[in-house]
């Protein structure tokens, strides 16, 4: 009935549509956020991160002593275990200006912890005095990089050999260089280092391991990949205004949708307000028209929110770069379906409302 | 004879305090089973708040309604719904057809509504629009069919459900004479053939011939009570 006047059901439609758009594109913008900011530990290689007890995420901060390394060489069902050195470095601009970038110091002879997704260069050249990697997306804003190209970094001169493509975080993006280089760059005390990695010998759960490397290490903190991972993005949501603002533009959108769907159709009842009388005089039960309600409201939810997926699914291959990624995995996809058919149902339930209270005996009045 | 509704002492007032309105006065009535029956009387005489509470739409404020034996206005209000469906059809003065559902899906509607197959509901919603004379209209919409047609797809649909009571209200009002009489006569050939007690609210008296008993209201109560010459017997008072 709700779905017979074309003007309403379009109403609807686009309540649903903008709801499932605006908190789709919120919903995956965040999320790709959160990707940025757990990436590096999600891609470095490592099962188990030892790092300063006061760490929170993956960022630059104090350092450890790198007794911690070795004394995590020699715990039982360890494969491997490399330093690495993290710290906000300026790079000088050729036009004058500087910008940010947050140095990644790996151990070469391992390699772990980067780079990766290599677009350009070579990462054996890092192995060269003074080279350093950086990210393809950022080169115009690092003053028109290229590979061979010289920046003065810290105070020191250093010499493009290589890009990245999309390691970038939210904040400055990763430029890489070697121990040495990034020791002197960071200007990191002797003995000390911002993250051990640890590899597990196969057949070891990292969990376990990571208890016993607990136990035997002092003044740090051993934590697996994957609680890493969910400290991060505690973190960011619990810590930072990035949850807030994101959810409430979410919050802001799934609302509206309520508003113009609960509206539309509580006034699709109200101009079809003899065809419910005549359906309650004729037998209808009240649970009978709910279910007809209902039953509409999941139908345009469904079809809604499958073009405002369409439409978010377009954003997304529009917008996508290294900068900016929407992430919208199926269970995101999945629970904003449900939610788009939670929300029709309630908005539903004003218009069932009127529905209850009305008295059949209108169909006998003029 | 049995009965197939019984009024007494029925009253209906609307509103309360000063504003209240006895748009019933207390009424006694009694329609044996299978009598042709005509609510007739000006507006606001009261017939169709009469036809309402016989179709247990509305509730007396005070008296009984007993259908068939059974005192419907003493019944809960959330087994009404049931009652309508099992006892009544109804024919509305504008045919009330749900305008986005074709005329076989209308007329199926009362049986969907008591939980009958669909393909069963709509094989009975066709046979029932065949004896209406609709048997090529199954899949038109209220909007593309004339007065008479809708008003007949309206007698199907409140015949369905093989429900002993038919009331009508005002079925010929927005019909012309000829459609309005030929609706009537259907109504009136199919509720013998279905063995319904048919109730039918007009002003219309091109039609009176029709019934087997007409009973008169005016402000509130009835006035007159008599059976016609189609009743096969002497015309007369009927209390």
């Amino acid at each position: 009935m709700l779905l017979h006047d074309r003007l309403k059901l379009a109403g609807i439609l686009v309540g649903v549509v903008f709801a499932t758009v605006l908190a789709g594109q919120q919903a995956g913008t965040f999320l790709g956020l959160l990707r940025k900011n757990t990436m590096f530990v999600a891609n470095a290689g490592a099962d188990i991160w030892i790092m300063p007890p006061s760490t929170r995420q993956f960022q630059a901060g104090d350092t450890i002593s790198d007794a911690a390394l070795t004394r995590a060489r020699a715990v039982a069902g360890v494969a491997w275990a490399a330093p690495l050195w993290l710290g906000g470095a300026t790079i000088k601009l050729p036009q004058g200006g500087a910008e940010q970038v947050q140095l990644v110091g790996i151990d070469m002879s391992r390699r772990a912890g980067g780079p990766w997704n290599l677009v350009g260069g070579d990462v054996s050249k890092l192995a060269l005095p003074d080279a350093m990697v950086f990210e393809d997306a950022e080169r115009e804003r690092l003053g028109g990089l290229n590979i061979g190209s010289l920046r003065e970094i810290n105070g020191h001169r250093v010499r493009v050999v290589g890009f990245t493509w999309g390691l970038l975080p939210f904040g400055p993006s990763y430029a890489f260089a070697s121990e040495r280089l990034a020791r002197e760059v960071l200007k990191v005390e002797q003995h000390r280092l911002s993250y051990v990695m640890v590899g597990a010998s196969a057949g070891v759960a990292p969990d376990a391991l990571a208890k016993r490397l607990q136990r035997q290490l002092a003044n740090v903190k051993v934590i697996t990949r994957e609680s890493f991972i969910r400290n991060t993005v505690s973190y960011v949501l619990l810590r930072t205004p990035i949850g807030v603002t994101f959810g409430s533009s979410a919050l802001f959108g799934l609302l509206v949708g309520l508003v113009i769907v609960g509206l539309t159709m509580f006034s699709a009842v109200v101009d079809n307000v003899r065809e419910f009388g005549t359906l309650k005089a004729i037998g209808a039960r009240n649970g009978d028209l709910a279910l007809l309600l209902v039953g509409q409201a999941i139908a345009v939810a469904l079809v809604g929110a499958l073009i405002g997926l369409a439409i978010v699914g377009r954003i997304a291959t529009a917008v996508r770069s290294p900068k900016l990624a929407l992430d919208l995995p199926w269970p995101v996809l999945a629970t904003l379906v449900v939610v788009m058919i939670l929300l029709c149902v309630v908005a539903s339930l004003l218009a069932l409302s009127r529905v209850r209270r009305l008295e059949p005996g209108l169909v006998f009045r003029g | 004879m049995a009965n197939a509704v019984q009024a007494i002492g029925a009253s209906k007032t609307y509103g309360e305090g000063r504003i209240a309105v006895q748009a019933l006065k207390p009424t006694d009535l009694t329609i044996p089973l299978g009598q042709i029956c005509f609510l007739v009387g000006p507006s606001g005489s009261g017939k169709t708040t009469l036809l309402s509470l016989i179709g247990c739409v509305l509730r007396p404020t005070a008296g009984r309604v007993v259908l068939f034996g059974d005192a419907v206005s003493e019944r809960r209000e959330r087994d009404l719904p049931d009652l309508r469906l099992a006892l009544v059809g109804f024919v509305f003065q504008g045919h009330n057809l749900i305008a986005s559902l074709s005329a076989l899906d209308n007329v199926a509607l009362p049986l969907r509504l008591t939980g009958t197959p669909s393909l069963e509901a709509r094989q009975r919603a066709a046979h029932l629009l065949d004896a209406v004379g609709l048997g090529k209209e199954l899949a038109r919409k209220p909007a593309a069919l004339s007065g008479g047609q809708k008003q007949r797809v309206a007698i199907a649909r409140a015949l369905v459900g093989t429900p002993p009571l038919l009331l009508a209200d005002e079925p010929t009002a927005s019909l012309d004479a000829a459609a309005g009489r030929h609706v009537v006569e259907l109504m009136v050939e199919l509720s013998r053939k279905m063995r319904v007690t048919p109730i039918i609210v007009t002003h219309d008296n091109r039609i009176f011939d029709l019934a087997e008993r007409i009973v008169q209201l005016e402000d509130g109560r009835i006035v007159a009570d008599s059976l016609t010459a189609a009743a096969g017997g002497a015309v007369g008072s009927a209390t």
